[in-house]
């Protein structure tokens, strides 16, 4: 293993120009995988006030034999569901973030306004910065309550606390109970610039929906399995009657948040397929980086027709050449994400910066890291399998005498 | 010559066969961001049909329960509301629309023609709606009052749409097809021509546009609309916008209103389309770039190893620049075919359904394109490679093992 390692270290400092395109190629196909990655992970994986285990409730659907109406999951829906379901710690109930403009000293403020439950604060943990949040009673008594982000403070009250201060918002004017940390616009759950109050509502007419724009949140219980509250889910779901005759089916899921986007975008809820699709998706784009590596490897057989004839003469079993050769690559693999990992770093800050999405701070952290790993050792095998194969096949008399196809 | 390089090229069928899928794979990436990037230039390059600047968006819903008894209350509310603004001092004029330029929801129907299903977005509109947009008549008249008494529903329509209802005759008086009488449903008659009307602004995809006249005191169609666009002096202040908003809110406190400027609309658009593409032009530049690297590479090996048979061409009397052009004919050779395949392969493409809106024309200069650009990159990644096999000297070359 230390020879070939060795070995391998040589082959790439034998022929300076090679190794600098290859790793060119290697780095430049890792990079651009590790940053969609990092969006990934900063999108759909644990951070921020949602870091615990939930189950998610996006879109529902009425269907009749003429009409069809899709979008969001409505209160009515998930007030009747969610409500004591087993093996949930705590549930709540949340509308679509709304842009809103309004004036304040004369000049225009537009907040994404979100309204929210009062278990909403304890199913998301939220960093306050002052204040806390509204409670479960300021919802039920409609109190002009708001919590606001860090950014809408400033933009509001410039700078210095802001508790209990108020500002006008469609119409009415708020409190502020709360600040929080700004939380990135790309977390579809939890981001707002400011919270208020479902029932700081024009009417009630929300109440009543099954579709509308509305969406759900359970906390598991540790030990749950989330497949038995999927389950229960669809169960309560089918239970509700349906009072407009135009409509026969009512079909909404829950899931976790990224099953539950990507099966509303492309598959019905198979996470499996899912994964799979994102593994396919990165191997199609890995394929030109792969075969540009694969003919540079395939043309550089000569340089190593005598060793490879020499080893062979001396009993090396094709095997043995075929995994050094896969090996020498992997290795090459590994060195290119070495140089990577600093470009993906830089292109992640250059789009933290470019305000393209609000408050991101898109990160290589452990998750996305050891995604990357596994991400260079497929890339290495991928683009290295068919030299390999192509060189250990090479016959020995052949290959001492400069003789290669 | 060619044959001659044709039996050299199919002697290393194997090597060549991946460089081929290589060169063809770069060539649908070149085509890809090409078909993209030639598409939205020739939409941007289309009229608008409207004029953007200084123009307000405010959309005006009421977020009680919707029922049939309220339906002429709100009628009547949402004609106050626009009179309302038409009185704010500053304003310069106001008008109900459905579906303002650059919003996010479209209104789309088909309709069968003749046996050809016709497809278009439509929007319900008020008087003045003209004047806030600059729209352009170029027929008829866009709607007044004196449609309020008519017993069918008034429209404007665009141009494209005109030529698909009524071929190149005038359309002026005439009844939408498929409405009215034989169909049992709601009469519709055109008033009015306009020039164009891309509601989702420059870079969308052409399509046509038919305006519904919209009156709380028609006899017939619909009675009120979701939004209305206000038209402002050039650089109004937000104080106005403040006093616009204060007002409708005092009027219609159960209403929920909100206003953006279609310059915003715009560049949000604008941003959201462009983005993807420039992501993918920047990959897909380094993409071309590691390719061309490879290539020189594998050109240059190939070269080396052929060091032999390119010295003996040398020592019987080939010039520096007959074996120059032998190397780079060659690799253009295997370029050439690897762009058929390529070609072979996106001429498919607006065969299939989901790409059929994608005119033939731009497919045709994306695949020039492409093919400019992987020649000139084949061409480039030759050059040196093919100038080092000049340096050989004919004797060494024999000798070389």
């Amino acid at each position: 293993m230390r020879t070939t390692l060795k070995i391998a270290l040589k082959v790439l400092l034998r022929r300076k120009f090679f190794t600098l395109v290859s790793l060119f190629a290697v780095a430049f196909t890792l990079c651009v995988l590790l940053v969609v990655t990092a969006m990934l992970d900063h999108v759909f994986g644990p951070n921020g006030p949602d870091d615990r285990r939930t189950l998610v409730v996006l879109n529902a659907e009425i269907a009749g034999e003429h009409s069809r109406m899709n979008g969001s999951a409505g209160y009515g829906l998930l007030a009747r569901t969610l409500p004591g379901m087993p093996g949930v710690e705590r549930s709540t109930i949340f509308a679509e973030p709304r842009e809103r403009t309004t004036y304040h000293d004369g000049r225009r403020i537009v907040c994404d306004t979100r309204r929210t439950d009062g278990e909403f604060w304890k199913v998301f943990r939220f960093d306050f910065v002052e204040g806390g949040p509204y409670t479960p009673e300021d919802e039920a008594q409609a109190a002009p309550v708001a919590v606001v982000n860090e950014s809408a403070r400033e933009r509001f009250f410039g700078s210095g606390s802001a508790l209990g201060k108020t500002f006008e918002l469609d119409g009415k004017r708020l409190r502020v109970v709360g600040v929080v940390r700004n939380v990135p616009s790309v977390r579809m759950l939890t981001f707002a610039d400011v919270w208020i109050p479902t029932s700081l509502s024009r009417s009630d007419a929300y109440k009543q929906e099954l579709v509308g724009d509305f969406q759900g949140a359970m906390l598991l219980a540790p030990g749950t399995n989330g497949s038995d509250v999927s389950a229960e889910f669809a169960r309560r779901v089918s239970t509700i009657p349906l009072e407009d005759a135009r409509f026969k089916t009512l079909s909404a899921q829950a899931h976790p948040l990224f099953v539950a986007v990507a099966s509303s975008v492309l598959f019905e809820g198979r996470p499996a397929a899912v994964v799979g699709f994102l593994w396919l998706a990165a191997l199609l784009f890995m394929g030109l980086p792969a075969l540009n590596l694969v003919n540079l490897n395939l043309s550089r057989i000569l340089e190593r027709a005598s060793e490879i004839g020499v080893r062979k003469s001396f009993g090396a079993t094709s095997g043995a050449l075929a995994r050094q050769f896969l090996l020498e690559n992997v290795v090459l693999a590994l060195c290119g994400s070495l140089l990577a990992l600093p470009a993906t770093s830089i292109v992640l800050a250059v789009l933290n910066r470019s305000g393209f999405a609000s408050y991101t701070a898109f990160t290589l952290n452990a998750r996305v890291l050891g995604w990357g790993m596994l991400l260079t050792l497929a890339f290495g095998v991928v683009s290295g399998v068919l030299p390999a194969w192509r060189m250990s096949r090479l016959h020995p008399v052949g290959a001492l005498q400069g003789r290669f196809e | 010559m060619i044959r001659h390089l044709l039996k050299l090229a199919w002697h290393r069928k194997r090597s060549n066969a991946l460089l081929l899928v290589e060169i063809a794979a770069s060539f649908v990436v070149v085509f890809a961001v090409g078909v993209l990037a030639l598409y939205l230039g020739s939409n941007w390059r289309r009229p608008l049909g409207y004029d953007w600047k200084d123009v307000w968006a405010i959309s005006i819903t009421d977020e009680r329960m919707r029922s049939s008894d309220t339906l002429d209350a709100d009628a009547r509310m949402a004609a106050r509301l626009l009179d309302e603004v038409r009185a704010v001092p500053g304003v310069v004029a106001a008008a109900g629309v459905d579906s303002p330029p650059y919003a996010g929801w479209t209104n789309t129907s088909n309709f069968d023609v003749n046996g050809r299903t016709v497809e278009f977005m439509s929007s319900g509109a008020t008087v003045d709606a003209d004047k806030v947009l600059g729209l352009r008549v170029i027929e008829g008249r866009w709607f007044s009052r004196e449609d309020d008494a008519r017993p069918w529903q008034a429209v404007v329509i665009d141009r494209d749409l005109a030529h698909a209802f009524y071929g190149d005759t005038p359309c002026v008086g005439r009844t939408v097809p498929g409405t009215g009488t034989e169909s049992g449903g709601q009469e519709m008659r055109v008033v009015g021509v306009i020039d164009e009307f891309r509601k989702n602004g420059e870079l969308a995809a052409p399509g046509s546009f038919l305006f519904g006249y919209v009156s709380a005191e028609a006899r017939s169609g619909v009675a009120r609309t979701d939004a209305m666009v206000v038209r402002v002096p050039p650089g109004a202040a937000v104080a106005l916008e403040e006093a616009v908003v204060a007002r409708l809110r005092a009027v219609a406190p159960q209403w929920s209103v909100d206003v953006r400027t279609l310059e915003q609309m715009r560049a949000s658009r604008l941003w959201e389309v462009c983005t993807p593409v420039v992501v993918l032009g920047i990959v897909a530049a380094f993409l071309l770039l590691m390719v061309g690297l490879g290539l020189i590479g594998v050109v240059w090996q190939n070269v080396a190893r052929r060091t032999r048979e390119l010295g003996l061409r040398r020592a019987m009397g080939a010039t520096r620049m007959g074996i120059c052009r032998q190397v780079l004919a060659e690799l253009v050779l295997i370029t050439a075919m690897a762009m058929l395949v390529g070609t072979v392969l996106v001429v498919q493409i607006p065969l299939f359904a989901p790409f059929a809106w994608l005119p033939s024309t731009i497919v045709f200069e994306a695949v020039l394109l492409a093919m400019t650009v992987i020649l000139g990159i084949g061409l480039a990644a030759g050059l040196y490679p093919s100038w080092a096999t000049t340096r050989i000297h004919p004797a060494e070359a024999l000798h070389h093992d």
